[in-house]
């Protein structure tokens, strides 16, 4: 009985000496001097105890960088406002030597793998309106907008998940505060809550589309809308289309990987709640909001700088759709004011950090 | 004396084949052959040095839609861009700081040109985490890898 115990010794001796050989493929490779990089092609996977799958991924060859950080600046040129009567003002036309303002903007990718994206935002951006005339004091319209900015700032939340090698999902999420006034008046009148729903499907590298439903404020008052994506790269990986209907749409060409140009447009807007016509002037109303949209048609030329430091400079006309005030407390009722916003070229440009 | 013999036999055997079995260390886990979240292409990691690298030896895709062979056409070294993506270096300087962790290095993307800083963690010996990030972490994006293995012939 002991002669067998120490034979088995000997034994299991013998195997441990045996199973020293290692995977050629773990040793340096300094050691080889050529490869035959056929022998990579046939392989088995390690075991796991992990399902391997694979998830499709959100971006297409070719698309536009992600922007992380954006800080730009907005110029419309002249125009005029074709203003209703309010009060006991009557209507009259104001001209705007120009209107500007800043935008910034941040994404945070705070969890960012295979299997899920979450992208958490901030962003915050301005009008000013420089209008010419002496303004009196009782058009509270006009005194409103060319005493005030109109601010918007908020968060947001973006969420893409992958399902399978081919599918996935984004839901968006964003509460703005929009007001005429300082930024530090908060009102909850100012607040707008906005969203987005999208399925959609990568069937290869260069196209991705989907379909969902979006709560919007881009046509100046709340509506709920279809939402169609398309983003593609043609075969020759120099032209393109990154497509999200209704909100923008753009014809994309490639120069090289730092140098990008853009045809296209995109419909901007939101409601803004105009505090000093509410605080100041006694109309008679409590929650009046200002309705402003507009379609922007555009040539946009994006380049990097330096590495991940990118510029995008962008001109185009502005096409005002929608420029009026609501007592939304109201809605069954015709506008308060009913005003025209004339239109104008504008100049955007902006410094951006890009996403890898 | 029989059992005076088996015994030292017995310990020298058992000396003998843990000598000839060398404890891989931690470091140097990460090296192997790796597919990429996508399965598009296989990294070997080597080691040169205190430090890790890893190059492309295989891809889904090698060639064109004409039938050559992909080269780093984006490279922004005008010198590089005709050098094949079979065999590229695309993950350099990797220094292995404990704890599954592998840092200091760079991940260069043949899709664009662009080389980002890059963290690299061991999940488990057969997953890789390799997170590619500009200037900060959050500003970045992880892909799970995969081992594999060459088939035995």
């Amino acid at each position: 009985m002991k002669y067998n115990i120490l034979l088995l010794f000997c034994i299991l001796s013998i195997t441990s000496f045996a199973q020293t050989q290692t995977d050629s493929t773990q040793t340096d490779s300094t050691q080889i001097i050529e490869e035959d990089y056929s022998l990579y092609a046939d392989v088995v996977d390690a075991p796991s105890d992990a399902k391997k799958k694979v998830y499709v991924t959100q971006k297409i060859i070719g698309l536009s960088p992600t922007k992380l950080i954006s800080l730009g600046f907005d110029f419309v040129g002249s125009h005029s406002i074709e203003v209703d009567k309010i009060g006991n003002s009557s209507s009259s036309t104001a001209n705007v030597a120009s209107n500007n303002g800043t935008r910034f903007a941040a994404n945070f990718p705070v969890i960012s793998n295979n299997k899920m994206i979450l992208s958490l935002g901030v962003n915050y951006l301005d009008f000013n309106y420089n209008i010419d005339n002496p303004i009196k004091k009782d058009n509270a319209f006009i005194y409103s907008l060319s005493q005030y900015k109109l601010n918007s700032y908020g968060v947001n939340a973006t969420f893409f998940k992958p399902f399978n090698d081919k599918l996935f999902g984004i839901i968006q999420f964003s509460t703005d505060h929009n007001n005429a006034g300082l930024i530090n008046q908060f009102n909850t009148n100012g607040l707008k809550y906005s969203g987005a729903v999208i399925i959609g499907r990568k069937p290869h590298d260069r196209l991705q589309y989907g379909i969902g439903l979006t709560r919007t404020y881009r046509g100046g008052a709340l509506i709920y809308l279809p939402i169609a994506m398309y983003n593609y790269t043609f075969k020759s990986k120099k032209w393109g289309l990154e497509i999200l209907l209704p909100a923008r749409a753009n014809l994309r060409y490639t120069v090289n990987s730092r140098n990008l140009l853009f045809a296209g447009f995109e419909v901007e807007g939101n409601s803004y709640y105009m505090k000093p016509m509410v605080d100041e002037f006694k109309l008679g109303f409590d929650n009046l909001q200002l309705h402003r949209s507009e379609i922007r048609p555009r040539l946009t030329y994006e380049f990097s700088l330096y590495k991940f430091i990118w510029m995008s400079v962008q001109t185009g006309y502005r096409l005002a759709y929608k420029f009026n005030v609501d007592n939304v407390d109201y809605t069954d009722k015709p506008n308060v004011m009913d005003n025209n916003l004339n239109d104008s070229y504008y100049f955007n440009v902006s410094i951006n950090l890009v996403s890898p | 004396m029989k059992k005076l013999f088996y015994l030292i036999l017995s310990i020298v055997m058992l000396n003998v084949a843990q000598a000839q079995t060398p404890e891989i260390p931690e470091s140097d886990k990460i090296l192997g052959v790796w597919e990429v979240g996508s399965g598009k292409a296989r990294v070997k990691f080597t080691k040169y040095g205190n430090k890790f690298g890893g190059k492309i030896v295989w891809l889904k895709e090698p060639n064109n839609p004409d039938g050559t062979k992909k080269v780093d056409k984006n490279n922004p070294d005008e010198a590089n861009r005709t050098k094949p993506l079979l065999g590229l270096n695309n993950l350099l300087g990797f220094v292995y700081k404990g704890n599954s962790q592998y840092e200091e290095g760079v991940i260069y993307d043949p899709e664009n040109g662009n080389t980002y800083n890059c963290v690299i963690v061991l999940e488990n010996d057969n997953t890789l985490n390799v997170r590619g990030f500009v200037g900060v972490q959050i500003f970045g994006r992880t892909d799970t890898w995969k081992r594999v293995t060459l088939k035995a012939k």
